[in-house]
Parts: C-alpha cells; sequence; structure tokens
C-alpha cells in the first residue's frame, strides 16, 4: 500500500481552488498539510492507496480537476 | 503494513511534502549558506560533468575521495539546484572498471604496456603519414584540451583533419549563428527564461534534458507568474506535461511552421517593421537544393512573395498542425507586448536542414522584433558540458581557427601563425575532414581511396554515437593498416575497436575549465587523483608533441626553435610539462588558456585572466575590463544597453541594437528564406515508422558514465521502443515484449514500451541511444546538412518485428 508525499499547485482560481481543496480534506485517501504564509498555493498532502496503479490513477485524477495546477510527487514509500 | 508503520511513513512524506512546498514557495534566494559542515570534508567548486546547462556543484572530499556533491548556492545558473544526474555526478569517477593503464591490442586480446611506448607508438604513426592522421575530440574535451589538440594538429602538423563530436550535436546551431549574425553563439543567456512571458520549446524536451533551466519556468509559474509553455514536437514528452499548448507535426515540417509564422507576420502586417528597416537584410539561395552558408542577398518582396504560398492551410496540410494553431504562434510573435523565448536543441540542430531552421527561426524573431531585450531571444541550447567552450570557440572544426576564424581565411591562418609563433605557411588552408566523412574515410581501404590512416579519439564514443554503424565498423575487411587510438575512462564501444587505448583522468582528476551554452566560462581544480596510471587528455598530447618535438619533427617547433608546448615556472625556466611527474609542477591548465585567450579578440568573444574564473562561478564572454580593473560579463550580445562592443549611433549613444560582425558589413543581421523539403528517408510500405533517437532524464548521452552510478543505472536499465498503443496492437505486442527495429542499414532487438513518459504517435517510435547494448545508431541514417554536415537522428524509416522465441 504505497504512501505518497505530494505537493500541489492550487489554481489562482480561488473558487476552484477552494473546491479542490474541499475535496482532498473529504477524501479519505488524503491527509492533507498547511500551506505557508508566503505561498498559500502550494499545499502539501500525503496519498494512500491500496496498489501503485491507483497510486498513479490518484495523482491523474488530481491533475485533471480545475482547482489543481500541478502535482509535484516528492517521495513514495512502498511497502 | 502494520498500523504503526503506516503512520511511521505518512508522517515522513508529510513532513518532506511541507518542506518541499515550503522551500519552492521562497521567493526570496536561498542565503548564502557554505556546503554543509562534515567533519573531515573539503569542498570545491566545479561545474557539472554532465549537460550544457553548466549547473555549478560544490564537490566534498575525503581522504582522497569524492563523498558528496552538493548544488551551489553562489551558481548563476542553477542557484544550488541539480538534476537527478547532477546529486550523482560524483559517483562517476568510481565505476568499477576504470581504464587504468595504457593496453595495447595483441590479437583479440590487449596487453598493458607503459606510457612511455605508447606514446612512441602515436609518435611513430605521426610520422608514418602525418597528413593522414586525424584526431577525433569532442564537446567534454575541456578548454586547454581542445586548444592542446587544436595547437598539437593545426600548428603542429599542418593537418586540419580534426573535429569534434560535436558537429553530431551543434554544428547547425554555428552555421546559422554565422550566416544569420556574422559570429557564432547565442546573444541571450539564462536570464531570458527568468523574463520571457512565452517559451516556445522547438523539438526539444528540457523537461527531461536540460531539467534545471526548465525549473527556472515552471518555477515562475508556481510562484504566479503567467508563463505560457508552448511544446512543438513530433511526440509528447514531460514537457508536454507542463503546455498549454501542444503542437504535433510531421517530422521535418517544422520548416514549413516557421515559415508559416513569417506569413502571418507579413499578411497581418504585424511584423515589427522598425526593426526590420534599421536592423536586418534578407537572403536566400539560388539553389535550395545547393544551399550554401552565406546565400545571395534578398529582398523584402522576394521574401514576401516566397512565403505567399505558406499559408496556415498549406502549413497544415505539410505539417498535420490545425491552421488555428499556426494562427495562434502568428498572433503571438505579432504581439509587442510580450517577451518570447524560443529554446531549441537537436530537433533542430539533427537535421537534413539543420541550418536552415536554425535560421527561420532566427529569423521569425528578428522579424517580428522578439530580440535583444531580456526575455525576447532565440536560444539554441548545447547538450554537452563544453560544445561552446571548446568545440565551438577553440574553433576545434575541420574548417576553422580559434576565436571564430577560418583556416580558409589567409588573414586568420596569419593571424594564428603569429600567435601560435610558427611560421607562415604553417597552418594548411585546405579544411580537414568533417566527422562524418572522417570517419568514412578511415573506414575505407587504403587502396580504396580511404585517406585517414589514424585516428586519436579523446573524450568521446564514436563506436556508439556516430549514425549507420554497420556502414562504418562492424568486423569490415581491409582495414588491417589502419590504427585506432581512444583515450577514454571506461571501456566502451569505441574502446572495444581501438588498437591503443589510454587511461585518461576524469572531471575533478585534473584541472579544467568548460564553456556552457550561455556563454559562461568555468574553471575548477583538480581535487583527487586519478586511479591507477590514468592522466589527463591533455598530458597526453602534449606527451606526444614533444616526443615529435625530440626526432626532430619540425612541426613541433615555434620560430624560435621553442617547443610548441612551452611552458615555464615563474623564473621562466622551461617546466618538462611532457614528463607526467613534472605535470603539476606548474599550472599549465592557466598556460594554455593565457596563449588561447589571445585568440578571442577577433569576434569579440573576449576572455578575462585565469585567475578570475577560479574567483568566479563562471563569466559570460566577452569579458571587458573597467577602468577600476574590474572584469564586466556581457549577458545581452548586440543589444546596445549591455554590450560593450555595440557601437555608438550618430548620437553618441550605444546604438538600440548592433551586429557588429554582420556579413553584409552594415551591422545587420540576416533574415533567410528558405522553402520546405521533404527528408531523404521517409516511411513507406516496407519500412512504415518513423523513427526518432534521443536521450533520457537519468543517462547522459551514450550512458558510459552513468550507467556506471548504481541509482541511475536502476532508475533506467535499458534502452526500449517507445510505441503507440494501437500501433502496439496492431504487432500484437504488449509492454516489455521484444521487437526488432529494423531500417535499411541494420537492426536492433528492444523491447517494448507503452503509456511511458513519452507518447509518439501512430507510426512513429522512439529509442534513446544511451544503452550500449542496444546500438540504435546501427539502424539511424548518416543523411546530413549540406552546409553544417551534422547527421539527422531524429528522422529515418523503420520497421517493427515481433520476436518470437
Amino acid at each position: 500500500m504505497p504512501v505518497s508525499g505530494l505537493v500541489v499547485t492550487l489554481s489562482t482560481d480561488e473558487a476552484a481552488a477552494r473546491d479542490a481543496v474541499e475535496w482532498l480534506s473529504s477524501d479519505e485517501r488524503f491527509d492533507v498539510g498547511a500551506t505557508s504564509a508566503d505561498n498559500e498555493r502550494r499545499l502539501p498532502l500525503t496519498l494512500e492507496t491500496a496498489d501503485e496503479r491507483a497510486n498513479r490513477a490518484c495523482w491523474d485524477e488530481m491533475q485533471a480537476h480545475a482547482g489543481i495546477e500541478f502535482v509535484d510527487v516528492v517521495c513514495v514509500f512502498f511497502a | 503494513m502494520t498500523n504503526s508503520r503506516r503512520a511511521f511513513l505518512k508522517s515522513i512524506a508529510m513532513a518532506t511534502a511541507t518542506a518541499a512546498a515550503q522551500r519552492v514557495s521562497a521567493s526570496s534566494p536561498a542565503a548564502e549558506t557554505t556546503p554543509p559542515e562534515l567533519a573531515g570534508v573539503t569542498w570545491n567548486k566545479a561545474p557539472c560533468r554532465f549537460c550544457g546547462t553548466g549547473c555549478h556543484v560544490q564537490v566534498g572530499v575525503e581522504e582522497g575521495r569524492v563523498v558528496a556533491v552538493a548544488g551551489d548556492l553562489k551558481a548563476d545558473v542553477n542557484k544550488g539546484l541539480l538534476c537527478v544526474k547532477g546529486y550523482h555526478v560524483g559517483s562517476i569517477l568510481y565505476g568499477r572498471d576504470r581504464l587504468t593503464q595504457p593496453l595495447l591490442r595483441n590479437g583479440d586480446g590487449y596487453e598493458a604496456i607503459s606510457w612511455d611506448r605508447a606514446i612512441g607508438i602515436i609518435a611513430d604513426r605521426v610520422e608514418k603519414a602525418p597528413k593522414r592522421f586525424a584526431f577525433y575530440g569532442s564537446g567534454q574535451w575541456t578548454i586547454p584540451e581542445g586548444f592542446a589538440a587544436q595547437t598539437f594538429m593545426k600548428a603542429g602538423l599542418s593537418c586540419n583533419h580534426i573535429d569534434p563530436n560535436a558537429r553530431l550535436c551543434m554544428a547547425s546551431a554555428v552555421t546559422s549563428f554565422i550566416g544569420t549574425y556574422g559570429v557564432d553563439e547565442p546573444a541571450g543567456c539564462y536570464q531570458d527564461l527568468d523574463e520571457c512571458d512565452v517559451l516556445i520549446c522547438w523539438g526539444n524536451n528540457p523537461a527531461e534534458m536540460h531539467p534545471v533551466l526548465f525549473s527556472r519556468v515552471i518555477d515562475r509559474r508556481t510562484r504566479g507568474e503567467e508563463v505560457t509553455l508552448i511544446d512543438i514536437g513530433t511526440r509528447r514528452t514531460r514537457t508536454t506535461e507542463f503546455a498549454q499548448h501542444y503542437l504535433e507535426f510531421a517530422p521535418q515540417s517544422d520548416l514549413a511552421i516557421a515559415n508559416g509564422i513569417a506569413h502571418l507576420l507579413l499578411e497581418n502586417d504585424t511584423y515589427d517593421k522598425r526593426f526590420v528597416e534599421q536592423f536586418c537584410n534578407f537572403r536566400k539561395h539560388e539553389d535550395p537544393h545547393n544551399p550554401t552558408l552565406k546565400g545571395v542577398p534578398s529582398t523584402f518582396d522576394e521574401y514576401r512573395a516566397a512565403l505567399a504560398e505558406y499559408t496556415p492551410e498549406r502549413v497544415e496540410e505539410i505539417s498535420g498542425v490545425p491552421a488555428a494553431k499556426i494562427r495562434l504562434l502568428g498572433e503571438l510573435f505579432g504581439r509587442r507586448d510580450l517577451r518570447i523565448t524560443s529554446l531549441w536543441c537537436m530537433g533542430f540542430n539533427q537535421h537534413t536542414q539543420g541550418t536552415q531552421i536554425n535560421n527561420l527561426v532566427h529569423g521569425v524573431h528578428l522579424l517580428s522584433g522578439h530580440f535583444g531585450r531580456p526575455g525576447d531571444a532565440p536560444t539554441s541550447l548545447t547538450g554537452q558540458p563544453s560544445a561552446c567552450g571548446t568545440a565551438r570557440e577553440v574553433g576545434t572544426l575541420a574548417h576553422a581557427l580559434p576565436g571564430g576564424r577560418l583556416v580558409a581565411s589567409a588573414e586568420h591562418r596569419a593571424q594564428c601563425e603569429d600567435l601560435w609563433n610558427v611560421e607562415r605557411g604553417r597552418i594548411d588552408p585546405q579544411p580537414g575532414h568533417h566527422t562524418v566523412k572522417m570517419w568514412e574515410q578511415f573506414c575505407t581501404p587504403t587502396n580504396e581511396g580511404g585517406d585517414i590512416d589514424t585516428i586519436w579519439v579523446q573524450v568521446t564514443n564514436p563506436g556508439q554515437s556516430l549514425p549507420n554503424l554497420h556502414k562504418l565498423f562492424n568486423g569490415k575487411k581491409g582495414l588491417e593498416d589502419k590504427f585506432l587510438i581512444v583515450s577514454d575512462v571506461y571501456p566502451t564501444a569505441t574502446t572495444q575497436l581501438a588498437d591503443l587505448i589510454l587511461p585518461s583522468a576524469l572531471w575533478v582528476e585534473k584541472n579544467g575549465m568548460f564553456g556552457n551554452s550561455e556563454r559562461r566560462t568555468q574553471q575548477w581544480f583538480k581535487m583527487v587523483e586519478p586511479p591507477g596510471d590514468a592522466r589527463d587528455d591533455c598530458w597526453q598530447t602534449i606527451a606526444v608533441a614533444r616526443r615529435l618535438f625530440d626526432r626532430g619533427f619540425a612541426g613541433m617547433r615555434q620560430k624560435d626553435g621553442r617547443f610548441l608546448f612551452h611552458i615555464e615556472d615563474e623564473g621562466g625556466a622551461e617546466v618538462p610539462a611532457w614528463d607526467w611527474a613534472h605535470y603539476y609542477d606548474v599550472n599549465v591548465d592557466e598556460q594554455l588558456f593565457e596563449r588561447y585567450r589571445q585568440f578571442t579578440r577577433l569576434k569579440h568573444k573576449d576572455l578575462a585572466p585565469y585567475g578570475e574564473y577560479v574567483k568566479a562561478r563562471g563569466l559570460r564572454w566577452p569579458v571587458v575590463q573597467l577602468p577600476d580593473g574590474r572584469w564586466r560579463e556581457t549577458r545581452f550580445r548586440f543589444s546596445g544597453f549591455d554590450d560593450p562592443y555595440v557601437r555608438d549611433g550618430d548620437d553618441g549613444e550605444p546604438r538600440e541594437i548592433d551586429f557588429y560582425h554582420s556579413t553584409s558589413g552594415d551591422g545587420r543581421a540576416q533574415i533567410w528564406f528558405f522553402p520546405y523539403l521533404p527528408p531523404p528517408e521517409v516511411p513507406d510500405g516496407d519500412y512504415p515508422f518513423w523513427l526518432c533517437t534521443g536521450r533520457v532524464l537519468e543517462h547522459w548521452h551514450t550512458g558510459t558514465m552513468t550507467r556506471r552510478v548504481p541509482e541511475l543505472a536502476r532508475a533506467m536499465p535499458r534502452a526500449y521502443v517507445e510505441l503507440h498503443r494501437d500501433d502496439a496492437a496492431e504487432l500484437g505486442v504488449g509492454n516489455g515484449e521484444p521487437v526488432r527495429v529494423e531500417s535499411r542499414r541494420g537492426s536492433v532487438e528492444l523491447p517494448v514500451w507503452i503509456g511511458g513518459r513519452g507518447a509518439p504517435p501512430r507510426g512513429s517510435v522512439f529509442v534513446p541511444f544511451f544503452d550500449e547494448t542496444r546500438l540504435i545508431n546501427e539502424v539511424t541514417l548518416d543523411a546530413h546538412c549540406p552546409i553544417s554536415k551534422e547527421p539527422d537522428y531524429k528522422k529515418c524509416a523503420v520497421r517493427l518485428l515481433p520476436v518470437t522465441r
């Protein structure tokens, strides 16, 4: 069950960005971290999925969200 | 996974992600902290050994061994960041199979011999037939190494058969810079990436190939800046993933796309009339099928008429790029409120019309006035760390002399003869063989007219990197009188062909200087000893020169009888630098560099004294001395606000733009027209796929260094063939299954990769060339640009045959 550390860059469209944060916060696959004061568009989070394919599919799902501009994969731990 | 382990990993992942988010989001430069303090480790600067970006690293040495590498925070190029290869650059010194002794072929094997004997063998080959001796060098040569080889051949042997592997990577860029501006190398610098509003990647993949430079642009976007990225390519890559617009074009039709943009600039009347009228001329070829470097003058009306057929619809027919996308490009270039940087590399240069496509995109920038301001730049990148600094600037090309000079020019030969202190007439006026010709002649039996007997290869791997390898190597008969000398650090596809193998020092095992893609010359000191009896390539050249001098070979003497490579100590006494025991008694690099520096002023490529580069993380030429004694580099050439050589206008102020090496002698650049011409080989019924070759992030060029770094080798262990999913289904092959990629020239077996990091369109495949166990260059075509002589590795016709066992 891989665990990945991600940083998403939120859209400059505030409504879309809020929507993205709500989704990420409510989806049990994610643990959402805190942004920093000097750049609230960069959001750290962790993702845990059943397998590597689901992990990758989730990255694609995130990238496709209108409120998310980029998904950076910082680390991946494979159990 | 237990709950406690899961929680532990999640906490680590969150901490790492948070640290990454906060570090990248910092809007102020990182504090000027030194590398980590590690007990027993000393740190020194060096440019990275790999690509033409020229990132600076801090190298940590402990007990005579490189133990750590850190990005150099003080470096303007990379500001402390490195790519995955750069972080592992220290490991390249420690592969298990470093060459450590000279080896002479003996039957099917090799015997270890002494350096003294090896040097004598080379001297024998030179003396036997100096005009049939060739030197094949490299854009990975340090500047002093290249200057030594250049001196040896052109001033010493009076032989111009010296050419670098850079002929295979940037020769087309060179001929185009000269044909457009009258002098080589980009006008701008990496600052253009920090200032542009639009970045257009033409047939290149900087996300993988120049990742640190690419990150400069992407980081701007993550900080909220609006930067439009347009990827114009023949297949989707990692760069495409960041692009707002992707334009997929049929191979070779980049020529039509460039003409389409120019057409629209004229049709829409959005070209920069003032810029064109003040700073540009027009040129064309009398016969496009026989183009020349200088062409013939043309007029604006002829140019407009020639572009008439390149309507967006016509360009769509040729290229497959929708007309609307061509109009998008035309509209962008027609805007004065945007700054546009075009970035290209091998997609343009390794092209049978490489000079022309370079010319056309320079022309688009000139026509639209997107030139000369930070962020407005046509920018050619290089792949090798010193293709600019050594091959181009030292002029280690068959037709060139140092400092932008030509062997064919009597004036240039005279200048170089004076600087080398040799008699008039020493330099041969006849250009030597370019790379493809050199190797063809070497691989042709003497009784069939092959006029090269001996090639000395330094710091490169032609046995893997030359195109159409079967034509050259692989058990050819009748070549028994030929002799191949290879100086390298590891066994390679080329050492397998060699008659004499010489072990060389690598990177920080020697002093060195490189020149990167933005005209930045960089220096480093030796930090560790090479293994065994490996020695500097520069020493090897000087040692052979001295053997010839001692045997009375006239070419190795200066006019006053001194050794051609006279090196002296502070008291003026000669240092026997040809004796390895004394090579580091003085700084030979410094003395050669100071000698070379005198050559650089003709074309205003002025270099500072060696000591300035010791202090700096590189300086961009021309570097000029200010009245207060400081040395000032130049970021933007030809622009009056920055280039010290821009002449004054009538008002006594520097001109806005001055192309002071203009081929038309009037301070103007040349806007070229060239029509779309199809490539020499296209897919057909027998060979229905396009083959494109290139690199991957993890490996650098032929992989001789990176494949010996365990982390990089594990990340990308072997070459593959990228294939479209539907093509794979039709062939009946799945991911990882083997196919033979076959052309009219050869074939290689490769595993298929579907859905990988690159996505070629239907009818097209991609293969990286880093894997010496799968030589894709047995398949590639050796057709080349008629002006630059650079081969086209990006397009030939192949078929794929499933392998059944």
